[in-house]
């Protein structure tokens, strides 16, 4: 055994997390909701810090035996703790002693239990919004991308396009809306392109500038190996200015997350973002929270899958462009 | 061999260029004022000269990456119309692809040209032969500067150009991967019979390469005189006669000792 691994600081960050899980977890079962709370059908926060309790001891068992694990745990050990400690202080503040209007704000065991009782149309809505995103986002993206390739490539195009889409890109989505009803024929295509305008504006920004900041050496070099324009276009513009353009779309994902919401106000049928508009007139804030925390879920999963493409698709610029 | 010598001849015939200040519309810079030239397939030439004085732009004109305001040149009697395979460049910061692996760049010239499926083995014959044999799937970040410069030799020349440019190549280098490499270009040079011209600001190593030594004149750039390096080769950098050119060329480039009046530093 290493020295450093007996050490009683390693020990201690080790299961610091699984601590600060427990400390939540007494504090929830312990603590009697205040008596003007809503009951929730089940004390459903509390399954959930057991399982998280029960997940951060394996992590720190695992963190014991093996060098990777330990790894990742001392790497997150302190904002992990802090989460359950900043969770366990809402709690206490809003359920617990009910200190905030009830009304706007719900225990967690109401948030969750909606996320359990109403998952048909909670799922629903999900795949509604994922099929609004789908259109929107690709469609946008796609069409950033070569808005931005013929801009950063054609002084003609860049000279005609760049004070429109100037124009265009930062207006607010609301400010869309009558005019798309008008446009397109139907809801759902309004709310797609909706969500593709505001994608479209980073993506084009930032191909565009990509290709611009490129150097012209090294299209010099490929027109000296004998690259046609296509070829400069493809294998010498696309790919250098693949970083930025990738920046581009991640904004866009950003930018579609963040006008779903909005994009759900023209009479959608379901949708994430109609659920939480729906809920908010409601009154029902348990529901309005619920489903912000499915958007951010599928927002950070969408991001985790962008940033893993990245480290695939552009290993080349570790240690070439800093993040 | 002797078909591939016959081809890479360069023709400058009174070449002027003119550039514009992109900072004040109305300050011209005039970089190569009546330059004339001839160079003959396989011949080594060196350019040598006080920084500003066109030589970068000579070579980019011969690329045909710019055009001259007036006079001509050709190549194998066909006038220079743009860029091409048929004369190769290598800059002084090696501009690799930082995209793409080391088998990925020199692999780039087959692959705009097409032939990349049908001559997939040259590119393992020319990183062989830059000595670059395992670092295939590196990327250009994970190797040194000189590894960098020679995998930039291995993309111009897979695509067996005529004419090789080089823009000090060498410049970054530390001495001894610099005289490495020097006597790899050699190697290819006498190899290959590529016809080569190169920018340096080593007067050792243009001695040491060079058939001809052309030393240009700042503002407006011209030629100033040629020197002919009559040693066989290979050449002993420590010899009398190779110590006698050096000396030559630092007196014409006013380096050479008590008359240190320079009008021009290197
Ligand atoms: N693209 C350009 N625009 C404006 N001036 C240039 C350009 N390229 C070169 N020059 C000018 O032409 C002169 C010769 O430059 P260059 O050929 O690079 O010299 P060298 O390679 O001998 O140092 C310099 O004064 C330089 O400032
Ligand atoms: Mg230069």
């Amino acid at each position: 055994m290493q020295n450093r691994k007996q050490s009683l600081a390693f020990i201690l960050k080790i299961f610091a997390p699984a601590l600060a899980a427990a400390v939540c977890l007494a504090v929830q079962a312990l603590v009697p909701d205040a008596s003007t709370q809503p009951k929730a059908k089940h004390p459903y926060f509390t399954y959930f810090m057991l399982a998280m309790v029960a997940l951060q001891i394996l992590l720190a068992v695992r963190a014991l035996v093996s060098k990777r694990g330990a790894q990742k745990v001392l790497g997150r050990w302190a904002f992990r703790s802090v989460v359950f400690l900043v969770l366990t202080v809402f709690n206490y503040v809003i359920a617990k002693r009910a200190l905030f209007p009830i009304l706007y704000f719900p225990t967690y065991d109401r948030i969750l239990g909606v996320l359990v009782e109403e998952r048909a149309v909670v799922l629903k809505c999900l795949l509604y919004s994922l099929r609004l995103l789908l259109f929107g986002y690709f469609g946008g993206a796609i069409i950033g991308f070569f808005t931005g390739v013929s801009m950063g490539f054609s002084r003609k195009v860049s000279y005609w396009l760049s004070t429109p889409v100037h124009l265009v890109g930062p207006m607010p989505s609301t400010a869309w809306i009558p005019i798309l009803l008008v446009i397109f024929p139907s809801a759902f295509s309004a709310s797609a392109v909706l969500i593709g305008i505001a994608v479209w504006f980073p993506v084009t920004l930032m191909t565009a500038s990509g290709i611009s900041n490129i150097s012209q050496t090294y299209f010099d070099v490929a027109g000296i190996l004998g690259a046609r324009r296509a070829q400069q276009i493809v294998r010498v513009g696309i790919p250098a200015a693949a970083p930025h353009i990738f920046l581009g779309v991640f904004n866009g994902a950003c930018m579609s997350f963040i006008t779903l919401v909005v994009a759900e106000l023209i009479g959608a049928k379901y949708g994430i973002g109609w659920y939480i508009n729906w809920q908010k007139e409601m009154l029902a804030y348990a529901n309005v929270y619920a489903g912000l925390i499915v958007i951010a879920i599928v927002f950070s999963l969408l991001v985790t899958a962008l940033f893993r493409l990245r480290d695939v698709a552009l290993v080349w610029q570790k240690g070439v462009i800093k993040w | 061999m002797v078909a591939a010598a016959a081809a890479g001849r360069i023709r400058i015939d009174n070449i002027t260029k003119t550039f514009i200040n992109e900072a004040d519309a109305n300050a011209t810079v005039r970089a190569l004022s009546n330059v004339s030239l001839d160079i003959a397939p396989g011949e080594f030439v060196t350019l040598i000269g006080a920084s500003g004085c066109g030589k970068s732009t000579l070579l980019r004109l011969i690329a045909g990456l710019i055009k001259p305001d007036s006079g001509s040149l050709s190549m194998d009697g066909e006038d220079i119309s743009g860029p091409g395979p048929e004369r190769g460049f290598a800059f002084q910061d090696h501009a690799l692809f930082p995209w793409l692996t080391i088998a990925g760049n020199v692999a780039f010239g087959l692959k705009t040209q097409g032939v990349y499926a049908e001559r997939k083995a040259d590119v393992a014959h020319w990183i062989e032969r830059v000595g670059l044999k395992g670092f295939e799937k590196y990327y250009p970040h994970q190797i040194s500067g000189g590894m960098c410069q020679r995998a930039a030799l291995a993309r111009s020349l897979i695509v067996s150009p005529k004419v090789l440019l080089l823009d000090e190549p060498l410049g970054a280098l530390d001495a001894f991967t610099r005289m490495n490499i020097q006597d790899e270009i050699l190697k290819i040079h006498s190899g290959e019979q590529t016809t080569m011209i190169m920018v340096t600001h080593d007067v050792d190593e243009a001695v040491y390469m060079s058939d001809r030594v052309v030393v240009l004149s700042p503002r407006p750039g011209r030629i100033r005189e040629t020197i002919e390096i009559d040693l066989a080769r290979p050449r002993a950098r420590s010899s009398a006669d190779f110590m006698a050119y050096r000396k030559q060329l630092l007196n014409i480039l006013h380096l050479g000792g008590e008359d240190t009046g320079a009008d021009y530093v290197i």
